[in-house]
């Protein structure tokens, strides 16, 4: 049982944060002016090429990175670093625009300016996804066609 | 065979990154309405308004219109917001609670009303959401001060508490 659950741990962690990640991708790809509103709010880039060259690639490097995570072994430490890399800048950037009082919406999840505002919550939420990250970076080598050659 | 090792984390990270950016550059290329990469955030919303059929006012003609009562002035943000700090004059009209104060004001206002509306910043929309319904609602004479309530205070202008 114990073995069954150290062997499966890294794998339910690599579904649930490739798949937050596929989805959180998504909407933010479907909606790419959107997402670049929702940078813009956050008032840390002040350049308009920038802000804009965000929104088009970050969206698909959170699914491509997701994707990896779950469905390529070789590749998937590579994933988790990017996973841990985007969601450190994003909760730092939560956490800034909390301390300078803004009160606009995430961009986490959904782009809709409707959508949850920023807060502690979110916060602890990202906080969660990192340490599942930083779980699934630990046991990227976990899988049989991983092992070196003896 | 033995089976290939995998490469640097580094390694892997560029990979799947510039995949990435293949992805994005195509999806850019490929859409009927591809996000403009000068697109300029902060004329944002009045450009937005400026399509809506309001007219974008600066902070120079907010504060004329402000201290010759010409408008009704409208504050979109929280009540505790506009409890704060409003531009003298102003009255709240908060867009997360329009239902309650849209049918007062109706009675008091005709269609021709012209009516100035703000926000807290050149960030927030809540002006824009306002001018909208108010647009929806019939109102004809809007203008939109997106600099808002930051923009205002920055100017040196008086606040009203």
């Amino acid at each position: 049982m114990k073995q069954a659950l150290f062997l499966l741990g890294p794998h339910l962690a690599r579904l649930i944060l490739g798949g937050v990640f596929l989805f959180a991708g998504y909407v933010k790809i479907i909606d790419p002016v959107g997402f670049a509103k929702n940078i813009y709010q956050y008032q840390l880039l002040t350049d308009d090429r920038l802000i804009n060259l965000s929104a088009l690639f970050l969206p698909w490097l959170e699914v491509i990175a997701g994707a990896a995570l779950i469905l390529a072994p070789r590749l998937r430490q590579g994933a988790a670093a990017w996973l841990i890399l985007l969601l450190t800048v994003f909760t730092t950037a939560v956490v800034v625009s909390i301390l300078r009082g803004l009160d606009i919406s995430c961009g986490c999840l959904s782009t809709n300016p409707d959508a949850a505002k920023i807060g502690w919550k979110k916060v602890a939420e990202n906080t969660g996804l990192l340490a599942l990250a930083v779980f699934a970076y630990l046991h990227a080598g976990r899988h049989p066609s991983l092992k070196r050659p003896a | 065979m033995h089976p290939k090792r995998p490469c640097s984390t580094v390694g892997q990270m560029v990979a799947l990154a510039a995949l990435a950016a293949v992805l994005a550059y195509a999806a850019w290329r490929t859409s009927d309405t591809p996000l403009a990469l000068d697109y300029a955030w902060a004329s944002h919303v009045a450009t937005a308004a400026a399509e809506t059929g309001m007219r974008a006012v600066t902070v120079d003609e907010a504060h004329a219109i402000a201290t010759s009562f010409s408008h009704l002035v409208l504050d979109a943000r929280k009540p505790s917001d506009f409890a704060a700090g409003r531009i003298p004059g102003a009255m709240s009209l908060p867009v997360s609670d329009l239902d309650t104060h849209l049918p007062a004001l109706a009675g008091l206002l005709t269609p021709e009303q012209p009516l100035l509306v703000y926000c807290s910043g050149a960030e927030c929309e809540e002006s824009l959401e306002l001018g909208r319904i108010l647009i929806q609602s019939g109102y004809t004479n809007i203008a939109l001060f997106a600099g808002g309530m930051a923009e205002w205070t920055a100017a040196g202008h008086p606040v009203e508490q």
